[in-house]
């Protein structure tokens, strides 16, 4: 549309050349474009240049006749601001422009403003344009070096990654994401590093990478990465180096490679390199020992070895040789053998040699040497290279006159054996065994002197003889199933035989089988006379059955104890006296059970302590038969030892001393009657005095009195009570004289009873009546609490009531009364009982009182005092009649003497 | 004059008691029988007594013990003592208890008498 003037001029026209000049060089371009085919109106410089035309080429001509290619584009735009008045802002045009003669490509931010008239038309466009075709183009170059640093990055087989300044990852590549498993789309500003690390590697790195990042330098660093498929780690290189965004640190860029087959492999390498090395250190050592070992052996050979260039030169030399050669490996090393040994000149030993370099193998050959004047064989080989040419020769020299000798020593040995067997045959001859060797068909080789001597023969008429043929009684013989057997290889020994060629004489024989090299060639008969070990052990045995004879009669036996067998030997006699039948031997055990079993922890312990004490104390024990007879033994023995001490054996007796001890016995009971007797007499004596003492006593006085008062009459009161009492102690004599004699009768037995029967209650008030004859201030009561009748010796019991009141009077002092009673204890039987109230007796006493008047031992020989013997012929006779007697009492309560008898029949 | 000698005897049988006390009294000594030994105690501190005549068997107690007892007491031991006894032993025996005699019975009537006016004045 056309309209009115452009108000650019009108700008122009009034703006003043300032304005003008500021249009011109603006660093924009500037063009106003007219109308709605944006007739351009005003360009400035720089669109002038952009464009690259003249401005008269472009003033009023239509914008895009000028820049036809940019119609397309450009001219809805412009239509759209013409159109709307609303301005557009372009960024970044592509535009192409010639500057300096040259076509650029460059880019331009444009504005497109709407040109107002004063109605508010559109009526043109003013396009301003600003050129940032280098921001853009190094825009795009980072664009293009990041886009293609991601290709790159995702194309290179590491991992590339980014972290920030806190070193937290804000980009990984694809590798990276694909080794860890994540996604493409992964967010890797989250991800943290250290779960994939391997976590004895985590400190190390993180070390690191902090230390560079506070150095703000590069890092170099191995680590093992897990991999997120796997789950094994890896290990990687890690490199990083520091980012910067205007100077300032913004994190690390770096690359991580996986190495982790690359270190594999460096490990394998290192291994097979330290196996290789140790291969090699082995073989170093092995070859050093062989060489060692070769050394010595070339050293220590006692053959000459010397090894020689082709030049005869020494090239090596051991210390035999050397010492053949004279002086030290120095002084012949490099020498030619001629410089050394120039004797040696056109000997075999130097032509052999020369053969050798020439390519010969010298084996063999003996020769004389010139220096030692010994034998030697020689050998001397040639060694090649590689290339098969000789380069030395290795001579070896084997002294060989030994060889020589040799054959000599042979002779002297042979000679020697001769003598040898000589010697041997003259020992065999002297030997004082008979001695005849048989080859294998028993045809005699040799028989020595003896032999001879013995059968009457002479070894030439034997020799070559058939065993048979010269002892023909030999013939099925236990001998000949000897020789037999030693024809099979066994060995065979018979002892103590009669010799069938010399009867009379014994002989011990060795069958021998003669081997060579396994096989048996032959037989050697080897005998001995034995005729008087024979002999003397026959007789040896007719003395032990003498012996055994003897200790038969004499009840005595004899015993071996062997230790070490355990085997307990007994003579016949020491069997006969236990009554069993003789045996080889016996068991301890058994010998214990034939022990009477009293006895036999006794001897048991006897046996171990002379086994022990190495001295065997004799001691008696019993023994029971078979058919239980109890005899006794009395043993006695010794104990043997061995040098160091220990008991080998015991032995000894045992003699059979029953009958002995039963004549002790009668012997013991003799005596004890002796001693009865001589007890007897002694008691019956001094029982006796005391009566006779009063009776003397008052006839002297008597006399005494009468002698003295020859004037006065005696006193008649004394007279009488002297009379009286004299009769009183007669009676008690005749009483004593009665019971000894008693006494006496029952010791020898013949105490007889005259039995008749009576009335037992009507003795005792005899008896009472009596005694208190005699005693008549004693109080004696009588209680029947029974009548009976009894069958007895009248006197005798009577005796025995006597006794027992007399005992009760004496003993109580205070003329206490005396209850006896007649009762019936038990069935059959009648009691008497004597009640005191006396003195009493002791417990301990109690039982002596029963007894014969004298204790036999342990107390002087004092009697007890009071009962006499009279109890003791009072316990006989009742008992006599079967009945019995017995004792209560207590000490100071009196006492009770009770007998019983036997009874016929009772009456009530 | 002296005193009548007091003569103590001792002997289990009452005859023999009563046999040496009518020989001592017609001599004209005093005595007490006992043939109980319990009762010498008694007796020696109720009487003065000048002899012991006691028999070696008493019953009850040895005589030979009661001897070596009065010897030992010194109110007793000043007082002789003749044992008597009809064993054949009894003389050592006595006197080692401390007897100062000993006759055996039986014995003689003027023995034992001019025993006992012996150990009776030299007591004195």
């Amino acid at each position: 549309m056309r309209s009115n003037p452009p108000f650019i001029s009108g700008l122009t026209a009034s703006g003043g050349i300032e304005l003008h000049s500021l249009f011109k060089q603006a660093p924009v371009t500037i063009v106003v474009y007219r109308g709605e085919n944006f007739i351009v109106e005003v360009a400035n410089e720089l669109a002038l240049q952009m464009w690259g035309k003249a401005e008269t080429q472009v003033l009023g001509r239509p914008f895009f006749d000028i820049s036809p290619e940019l119609k397309e584009t450009m001219q809805p735009i412009l239509n759209k601001v013409l159109l709307t008045g609303k301005s557009f802002l372009g960024k970044e045009f592509p535009a192409q422009y010639v500057r300096h003669g040259r076509l650029y490509n460059g880019y331009f931010d444009f504005t497109y403003q709407p040109l107002f008239n004063s109605t508010g038309d559109t009526v043109g466009i003013i396009a301003i344009g600003t050129e940032v075709t280098e921001q853009v183009l190094a825009r795009k170059k980072i664009e293009e070096s990041e886009s293609l640093f991601r290709s790159t990055a995702n194309e290179a087989p590491l991992f590339v990654w980014v972290t920030d300044e806190k070193l937290q990852t804000i980009y990984l590549n694809k590798n990276g994401l694909n080794y860890f498993s994540l996604d493409a789309s992964f967010d890797v500003s989250g991800l943290s590093w250290k779960k994939f690390i391997h976590p004895d590697d985590i400190d190390r790195v993180l070390d690191i990478m902090n230390d560079a990042a506070k150095k703000q330098q590069s890092y170099t660093l191995e680590m093992r990465l897990r991999n997120g498929l796997t789950g094994n780690y890896r290990w990687f290189l890690d490199k990083g180096a520091p980012r910067y965004a205007n100077e300032k640190f913004t994190g690390f860029v770096g690359t991580s490679l996986d190495i982790h087959d690359r270190k594999e492999a460096e490990k394998e390498l290192e291994n097979k390199v330290r196996e290789r090395t140790k291969e090699l250190n082995d073989q170093n050592e092995l070859l050093k020992k062989n060489i060692n070992l070769i050394r010595q052996i070339f050293d220590s050979s006692v053959d000459p070895i010397v090894v020689y260039d082709t030049d005869t030169r020494i090239i090596s030399i051991n210390k035999a040789s050397l010492n053949i050669f004279g002086g030290t490996e120095q002084g012949v090393i490099g020498k030619k053998l001629l410089d050394v040994l120039p004797q040696l000149k056109n000997t075999k030993g130097h032509k052999d040699l020369l053969r050798a370099i020439s390519g010969e193998t010298i084996h063999n050959e003996i020769y004389n040497s010139v220096v030692t004047g010994r034998y030697f064989e020689n050998s001397i080989v040639p060694l090649k290279d590689d290339n098969d040419k000789i380069y030395a020769v290795l001579a070896v020299a084997h002294d060989n006159s030994e060889l020589i000798s040799s054959t000599e020593r042979l002779k002297t040995k042979n000679e020697e054996l001769e003598s040898t067997k000589s010697f041997l045959e003259q020992l065999i001859d002297s030997s004082v065994e008979f001695i005849s060797v048989f080859d294998k068909d028993l045809r005699v080789i040799t028989v020595n002197r003896k032999y001879e001597q013995a059968m009457g023969v002479s070894r030439r008429e034997v020799v070559g003889k058939h065993l048979f043929e010269t002892n023909p009684h030999l013939k099925d013989t236990v001998q000949h199933e000897g020789i037999l057997k030693a024809l099979s290889g066994e060995t065979v020994y018979l002892d103590k035989r009669a010799a069938i060629a010399r009867p009379g004489h014994f002989v011990d024989t060795y069958f021998i089988p003669m081997l060579d090299h396994g096989k048996v060639e032959g037989v050697i008969i080897m005998s001995r006379d034995v005729t008087d070990i024979v002999k003397s052990e026959q007789a040896l045995q007719n003395k032990n059955k003498e012996l055994t004879e003897a200790q038969h009669l004499a009840m005595f036996g004899s015993w071996e104890w062997d230790v070490a067998k355990k085997l307990f030997s007994w003579s016949d006699a020491l069997y006969r006296i236990y009554d069993i039948p003789s045996a080889e031997s016996i068991s301890f055990e058994k010998f214990i059970s034939l022990l009477y079993p009293a006895d036999r922890d006794k001897v048991q312990q006897a046996i171990e302590s002379a086994y022990k004490s190495g001295r065997f104390e004799e001691f008696f024990h019993r023994i029971v038969t078979p058919s239980g007879k109890i005899k006794t033994l009395h043993a006695r023995g010794e104990v043997i030892t061995d040098e160091q001490g220990n008991v080998i054996k015991m032995i000894g007796t045992g003699q059979d001393v029953t009958s002995q001890l039963q004549l002790v016995e009668q012997l013991k009971k003799l005596s004890e009657s002796d001693r009865l007797k001589s007890d007897f007499i002694k008691m019956a004596s001094h029982e006796l005095k005391t009566p006779i003492t009063s009776i003397k006593g008052y006839l002297q006085l008597l006399l005494t009195v009468m002698k003295e008062n020859d004037k006065n009459q005696l006193s008649p009161l004394l007279l009488k009570s002297s009379m009286v009492s004299i009769e009183k102690q007669v009676d008690k004599l005749t009483r004593l004289l009665g019971e000894l004699l008693d006494l006496s009768r029952i010791e020898s037995g013949q105490l007889t009873l005259n039995v008749e029967e009576f009335n037992l209650n009507e003795l005792v008030i005899d008896v009472i009546q009596d005694v208190l004859y005699t005693q008549p201030k004693q109080v004696i009561n009588l209680y029947h609490d029974h009548y009976a009748t009894v069958r007895a010796d009248k006197d005798r019991i009577g005796q025995v009531i006597i006794n027992l009141l007399n005992n009760a009077i004496k003993y109580s002092p205070n003329a206490d009364k005396i209850d006896v009673t007649i009762g019936q204890p038990k069935k059959n039987y009648i009691a008497v009982s004597v009640k005191d109230h006396g003195i009493g007796i002791d417990k301990k006493n109690q039982q002596k009182i029963f007894e014969r008047f004298y204790r036999a031992e342990g107390e002087s020989e004092q009697t007890y005092p009071g009962f006499g013997i009279g109890l003791f012929i009072a316990t006989e006779i009742i008992q006599r009649h079967q009945g019995s007697i017995s004792l209560s009492s207590e000490k100071g309560q009196g006492s009770i003497f009770t007998f019983t008898l036997p009874l016929t029949n009772t009456e009530e | 004059m002296n005193k009548k000698q007091n003569i103590l005897v001792l002997d289990d049988d009452p005859d023999i008691g009563t046999m040496i006390k009518m020989m001592l009294e017609y001599k004209g000594y005093s005595v007490t029988v006992s043939d109980r030994a319990e009762k010498v105690g008694e007796i020696l501190h109720d009487n003065r007594v000048d002899l012991i005549i006691m028999d070696m068997l008493l019953s009850g107690t040895n005589g030979t013990d009661l001897c070596v007892e009065l010897k030992q007491n010194k109110s007793t031991s000043h007082i002789p003592i003749m044992m008597i006894s009809a064993h054949p032993n009894a003389r050592e025996i006595c006197l080692d208890a401390g007897a100062d005699e000993f006759i055996s019975k039986p014995f003689d009537m003027q023995d034992i008498l001019s025993r006992i006016g012996k150990l009776v004045n030299a007591n004195n």
